[in-house]
């Protein structure tokens, strides 16, 4: 029982993590708190279903598509609607995050408002059992798919000279320029970057969650406990954050009681900002928002 | 004097904050391998002449060029790619990030990270060596500022803009800088130096210009400057 | 000049004539004014409005009612109280409709009753299925589908009537709506039962996991689960259900629709212990249930039927019914007492008599599951059928 519960567990958690590194991510190279990611998790989940299921592209080429499209779609959105507003107030680029989630959901709406769409698997195969406990495939693929994310950007950030070159960029601007970096340019392509791991994590989800506009919603307060809970703007915490949040709503809401499941996220923000307001890897800079 | 022959101008820059005139058409020229030192008191507007030349302010009027190519309006980044590589005054060092990776990333875009040219400022900064691992924000404030200036040789400049480098330095380091601005002078390289320490600057720079409310008010070589040293001062920082 | 003249006389004869005084009652024409969440989330549910209209549109063909025929306004409220109230406005004032039949989220009808009841229009709901909406009474407001007491029972009753049954858990969203229908749920079975629920879990809206809530289930080992969730946590429920290969028969709300079941869980082997309430007699698919579905697609050819769709035809045809009733002197009084003569009115749709009174306006007082039965979609009124 409580092997399954930890390996469905892993699961939510893997989800959670990956789209609490996605904003951090976001957070550590631009600064900015995206409230609308959920929006581009789903608007991702959406691009696959519509490249996949409507246009009948085989899968492989419908989850490429979809990346190339929601890395296109942030790259627009940091241009147009958040650059000329940068040099603004936090709040106000904050408040634009907000916005692109609405005008994302509400053109979800538009089309797809009527229904809920079911995304067919990935792979189609029966649930596996390791011992007693039950992984389907799509399962393994999420928490696989979600590790790999966070790997390939753990190395790019600490090994890479361009995953510095991005703190950096973050960290002092202006330092950034005056080594030659296009700022604004790595800004954007940031935007283009978080967005496409946000169709990834969509397109891993979609068959678990069924596609709904409002799908990515629930998501967000998740992602932003894993963040809390983890150190906002540390990529590890943002990780640990995720994988302990889905560990403990299972085992909370087995041994305790099922209504704990949902109000976990809120306790988790609410009890770590008061006691422990770095998270449990944060430091003392990473509280400079 | 023979203007011509000036590697990096600026010519007849207007710049405003808001409607008031920060500078109100300046224009001065230096040639390749001189040091130019721009001199004036606090609010003279010196920093906001580096800083327009780097791009981080809008000029309203004029030019700024390097080898006869205009770089008006350019974004910062290009500024640097150009070859013109700005020293400021906050040094804006990458401060969670080590000496070595600081001096890397100095020519991430431009120039070469290649060992060489490391050792090449290690060689200049062995103290940089000694801390090449350690964090930037940990150094002593001349360190940083002897970081800021390898970082900006990593770029392989065509001319460095310092921005007051010996500003709140201990006296030990003062001489540390003026060492390092002599030897890099020796070396050939192009600078616009900012200073208000008059001496420290006379006594590297080739010519120099006074700026004050925004105009260039006194120009000339150094030697005028050390001649007339008393009276300068008096007239123009007073 | 001749246009003129007629235009004029035309304005004359309707201003002079007090023959028709009752609002949205013409001549020829008698005004109901639908609305329903046509777009957004809800729209599944929205479904019903076009049932209701096509109903109308059929017996307009077939000569109307006492030579009038029936004008259909509909408003789309978005399932969203706001918009409800200036629906509902715009259809009183301005395009001054007899009756209303609309409503599909509570929370829209409550906010539009009081003033509905206030001006006297008729207030037939179309699909919100509340028992609080008909508490407290209200003269004017019927609801001619069976509401959520109604349906708490049935699914009790159901499980009931398997030989047996002694433990049954409930999961239950912890909203408003899913504590009512588990208490509800809770309070027959101890009155008629003489049982308490076994286990009680929680699931919460827009959760993408069950594992927690049916390993405890699969622990307690009941007979039944009732599921007093929304569609979406319903399929969740089914398929983690089978994920863990856990075989006790889950009984859906009236919400939630076999076939949106299905193609949400996407898994027919799956739905093999899923059970949902049905309101209707027919069974979906069925041959039998193609002449309600051709009305509907006869008026809507691009309206692809599912549960919903026929949620509001049973009611259609009462109000029907009892405008027939109240003669060609057409006035609400005597709409709403006709309503309330209707007696046993079998609609051929609904499962369950409509029977209404005047003190009582819950109009469906029974109902039965819906299940797959080989592949077929079959209506159980008890568990051995």
């Amino acid at each position: 029982m409580f092997a399954q519960l930890v390996a469905s567990g892993l699961v939510q958690g893997s989800i959670y993590a990956v789209i609490a590194l996605g904003m951090t991510v976001l957070f550590r190279s631009t600064g900015v708190v995206h409230f609308g990611y959920g929006a581009f998790f789903m608007a991702g989940a959406f691009a696959v279903y519509v490249f996949s299921q409507v246009v009948g592209m085989a899968f492989v080429l419908a989850f490429l598509a979809a990346v190339a499209v929601l890395v296109l779609v942030g790259m627009a959105f940091e241009r147009v609607l958040v650059r000329p507003i940068v040099h603004g107030p936090h709040v106000t680029v904050a408040m634009m995050t907000v916005a692109m989630s609405y005008l994302l959901t509400g053109v979800a709406r538009f089309f797809w408002g009527q229904e809920v769409l079911r995304m067919p698997p990935i792979v189609d195969v029966p649930p596996i059992f390791v011992g007693s406990i039950v992984l389907t495939a799509q399962d393994l693929l999420i928490i696989a798919g979600c590790m790999a994310l966070v790997v390939a950007f753990f190395l790019f950030f600490a090994r890479t000279k361009l995953g510095k070159l991005m703190q950096a960029a973050s960290q002092v601007p202006r330092g950034a320029a005056l080594v030659g970096i296009n700022v604004p340019g790595f800004h954007m392509a940031m935007w283009g970057v978080v967005a496409g791991i946000a169709a990834v994590a969509g397109t891993l989800v979609a068959p678990v969650t069924m596609l709904y506009p409002d799908m990515g919603a629930h998501l967000l307060i998740k992602a932003f406990a894993a963040m809390t809970f983890g150190g906002f703007g540390n990529l590890g915490g943002a990780v640990l954050g995720g994988l302990l949040i889905g560990l403990a709503e299972q085992l909370a809401g087995f041994y305790i009681s099922t209504a704990l499941i949902d109000i976990f996220a809120y306790l988790v923000i609410i009890v770590v900002l008061i006691v422990l307001p770095n998270g449990i890897l944060g430091k003392k800079e990473a509280t400079r928002v | 004097m023979e203007t011509n022959d000036f590697f990096f101008r600026v010519e007849d820059v207007h710049v405003h904050y808001g409607k008031a005139a920060a500078l109100s058409g300046v224009s001065l020229g230096v040639r390749r391998s001189e040091v130019v030192t721009l001199l004036g008191a606090n609010g003279s507007g010196k920093t906001t002449l580096l800083n327009t030349v780097s791009g981080f302010l809008p000029l309203t009027a004029g030019d700024v060029r390097i080898e006869g190519r205009s770089i008006r309006g350019q974004a910062p980044h290009a500024v640097v790619r150009a070859g013109v590589v700005q020293v400021s005054q906050y040094r804006d060092l990458f401060p969670q990030l080590s000496v070595r990776d600081n001096l890397v990333l100095g020519a991430a875009v431009r120039g070469d990270d290649s060992d060489e040219a490391l050792e090449g400022v290690y060689a200049k900064f062995p103290r940089l060596k000694e801390r090449h691992a350690q964090k930037a924000i940990t150094l002593s404030g001349g360190e940083q500022q002897m970081l800021a200036i390898g970082r900006a040789l990593m770029t392989r400049p065509e001319i460095i803009l310092l921005d007051e480098p010996s500003a709140g330095l201990a006296p030990m380091f003062v001489d540390e800088i003026a060492r390092i601005m002599r030897e890099l002078k020796d070396e050939g390289r192009t600078m616009l130096l900012v200073e208000q320490n008059m001496r420290l600057a006379m006594n590297i720079a080739d010519r120099f210009y006074i700026l004050r409310d925004g105009v260039v008010r006194e120009e000339g070589h150094c030697d005028h400057l050390r001649a007339n040293f008393d009276a300068l001062a008096r007239e123009h920082y007073l | 000049m001749k246009r003129m003249t007629a235009i004029l006389a035309a304005a004359l004869v309707a201003v002079a004539n007090p023959a028709f005084a009752e609002p949205g009652v013409g001549e020829d024409t008698i005004r109901i004014g639908i609305f329903a969440p046509l777009t957004g989330s809800a729209s599944i549910f929205g479904r019903a409005a076009f049932g209701a209209e096509a109903v109308y549109n059929e017996v307009n063909e077939k000569g109307g009612i006492h030579g009038r025929k029936i004008e259909v306004v509909r408003e789309d409220d978005g399932c969203d109280a706001a918009r409800a109230i200036s629906a509902v406005r715009k259809l009183t004032a301005q395009d001054d409709v007899f009756l209303i039949h609309g409503g599909v989220c509570s929370g829209t009808v409550m906010a539009v009753r009081d003033d509905l009841e206030r001006q006297n229009v008729p207030f037939v709901i179309l699909g919100a299925a509340s028992a609080g909406i008909v508490k407290p009474f209200k003269k004017n407001l019927f609801q001619p589908i069976p509401n959520s007491d109604v349906v708490a029972t049935q699914m009790v009753d159901f499980a009931m009537s398997k030989p047996g049954t002694a433990k049954i858990a409930l999961i239950s969203h912890t909203d408003e709506w899913g504590e009512t229908n588990s208490r509800v749920a809770t309070e027959h079975l101890k009155k008629a039962y003489g049982l308490d629920i076994s286990l009680k879990l929680a699931l919460e809206r827009s959760t993408t996991d069950a594992t927690p809530q049916i390993l405890q289930l699969r622990n307690a080992q009941p007979d039944f689960v009732l599921a007093m969730l929304y569609p979406a946590e319903t399929a969740l429920l089914v398929r983690d259900a089978h994920k863990f290969g856990m075989t006790t028969p889950i009984l859906g709300n009236f919400g939630v629709s076999l076939e949106d079941t299905r193609d949400r869980v996407g898994d027919m082997a799956a739905m093999a212990n899923f059970y949902t309430f049905y309101a209707y007699e027919p069974a979906l698919s069925s041959a039998e249930i193609e002449p309600w579905t051709k009305m509907i697609t006869k008026y809507f050819p691009d309206h692809r039927a599912d549960t919903f769709s026929y949620e509001a035809m049973g009611g259609a045809l009462a109000v029907i019914e009892a405008l027939k009733q109240a003669g060609p002197d057409l006035t609400r009084d005597k709409f709403i007492a006709a309503m309330e003569s209707i007696k046993d009115f079998q609609s051929g749709i609904l499962n369950t008599p409509i029977t209404f009174s005047a003190d009582d306006h819950a109009g469906v007082n029974g109902g039965a599951m819906i299940a797959y039965r080989d592949g077929k979609p079959t209506v159980l009124k008890t568990w051995s059928e």
